[in-house]
């Protein structure tokens, strides 16, 4: 576990503490970012513009606490930034669909699967973080800048929307 | 309710198994390379900032640069890898030669194409100026120097920088800055006709004493620059164009005069641009070339010989 003072030191200019910080949540970055574009290519595009932006203003981090949902709030950022400018059409790579077929649970997954890939971003965030990284309200609070309850809204409305699009989906199944 | 917690935790997994692309180490080490870069350019305006704003001038570039100066030698010495990151400090990296040449032209670096001239910075110490030119490619910092000829002529003195196989020049922005240096009268681009190639001069506000050194992992090319002993200013019969905008006549007129041993393209006074076949130090060899060269080239009123002062600009003049 990587301590605040690694945090310190990388506001402090320290380059090898600042590796060090993005190494430890690199998976987080890759597969949030994944996540929003579906694909390797354009995911590795936002983690870098991510760690470039983090490279940047780290010195200007007041709160060394706050390392962890400041460097997830850029990545989100940085995706939903991606996905404006680029407007790609979001698809499955060749490999994942192969990966995917292996999967038992593929049907009832595919379904629910397609219905997170159908929020907007905010709700998708608020998944994500919520049930794939397991972050606290408080933390997904802070990385998105809202006050927690507006957290619960989002999360309470994605989670119906989730369900709702379930449904339909068996109903014409 | 528990069947949707499941799927939940289901895609949990699938979610916990996006594999890391083995490029995904590669591309964090991009993104702090090109944040260093960009911090770099930070740093530099900010001591130009400080050294510019008068009174306490010598002290306020003392507290910038040696500070830095003094940070790098620690860290220098403590962090192996930090060696990498100061690409606005000159020599860095592995010297490759260092290049001595009194008037004339010296070439070097290594064959490429689709380089840019990133950026150009200016480090001033107590008595002697460093320009720190730096290559890149795609906001990359480059290992090898590009191809470089680099030729230094007198009246006025001008150094003149030719890069070919580079196709970018990003490093307009930063001529603003050069010129803070005693030393640098004007820095400008020289136009080519060959969009693979970058040209640019430095002259200088009189005779300097001059070394050029290239280094390699990051490539740069470091030029020192003292004050040299006052020579004597002499009178000299230029024999060149007529003042010309810049653009594509230039590159014509260029052409023409091609064979010229002392062929450069000079900014004149009035920001035009001309250029020069040589000069000599009497009338009679200038009107001599100007006779051979009306005569091969048929350029009858678009060359002329102007007599200057060896530490003047040329005029505008047309004809």
């Amino acid at each position: 576990m990587l301590t605040q003072d690694t945090v310190k030191r990388a506001i402090e200019g320290d380059e090898d503490s600042f590796l060090a910080l993005i190494n430890e949540k690199k998976g987080s970055m890759y597969r949030i970012a994944y996540s929003y574009v579906k694909n390797k290519h354009d995911a590795l595009d936002i983690v870098q513009e991510a760690v470039y932006k983090a490279y940047i203003s780290v010195a200007k981090l007041k709160n060394p606490e706050n390392f962890n949902t400041w460097l997830i709030r850029i990545v989100i950022n940085c995706a939903v930034d991606y996905l404006r400018k680029t407007k790609k059409i979001i698809y499955l790579e060749q490999e994942n669909l192969e990966k995917a077929e292996e999967n038992k649970n593929i049907e009832q997954n595919m379904d629910l699967h397609a219905a997170i890939d159908n929020l907007d971003t905010k709700h998708k965030a608020v998944i994500i973080l919520r049930y794939f990284e397991d972050m606290t309200l408080q933390d997904i609070a802070q990385v998105l800048e809202w006050p927690v309850n507006t957290v619960k809204t989002y999360l309470y409305r994605a989670l119906k929307q989730l369900k709702i699009k379930l449904e339909e989906v068996e109903l014409s199944g | 309710m528990v069947n949707d917690n499941e799927k939940l935790k289901a895609l949990k997994e699938e979610y916990e198994n996006i594999a890391l692309p083995p490029e995904l180490d590669d591309c964090i080490e991009k993104a702090m390379m090109k944040g260093k870069i960009e911090m770099s350019k930070i740093e530099i305006k900010r001591v130009d900032k400080r050294s510019n704003s008068s009174s306490n001038k010598w002290l306020k570039r003392f507290s910038g640069v040696a500070a830095v100066f003094i940070a790098f030698t620690i860290s220098i010495n403590t962090i192996p890898s930090f060696a990498n990151t100061m690409y606005d400090v000159p020599g860095v990296g592995k010297l490759v030669q260092v290049l001595h040449f009194n008037r004339g032209t010296v070439e070097g670096g290594t064959v490429t194409d689709g380089t840019d001239v990133g950026f150009i910075s200016l480090q001033q110490a107590k008595d002697e100026d460093k320009i720190i030119i730096n290559f890149t490619k795609e906001d990359m910092p480059q290992d090898l120097a590009n191809m470089y000829n680099i030729s230094y002529s007198e009246s006025p003195d001008t150094m003149i920088f030719t890069i070919p196989g580079a196709r970018q020049f990003s490093a307009e922005k930063d001529f603003a800055a050069l010129k803070k240096s005693e030393f640098v009268k004007d820095v400008y681009r020289i136009m080519t006709m060959d969009d693979s190639m970058i040209r640019f001069a430095v002259s200088f506000t009189g005779p300097v004493q001059y070394e050029v050194k290239e280094f390699k992992e990051p490539a740069q090319l470091v030029v020192s620059l003292k004050e040299s002993p006052d020579t004597e200013k002499q009178q000299v019969y230029s024999v060149r164009s007529i003042s010309l905008p810049y653009g594509e006549n230039l590159g014509y007129m260029e052409e023409m005069l091609f064979s010229q041993e002392g062929l450069r393209i000079l900014k004149d006074q009035e920001g035009t641009y001309l250029v020069e076949a040589g000069y000599y130090e009497t009338e009679e060899k200038a009107q001599a070339k100007l006779q051979e060269l009306v005569e091969n080239t048929g350029l009858k009123d678009q060359l002329i010989i102007e007599q200057r002062s060896s530490d003047e600009l040329p005029q505008y003049l047309e004809k």
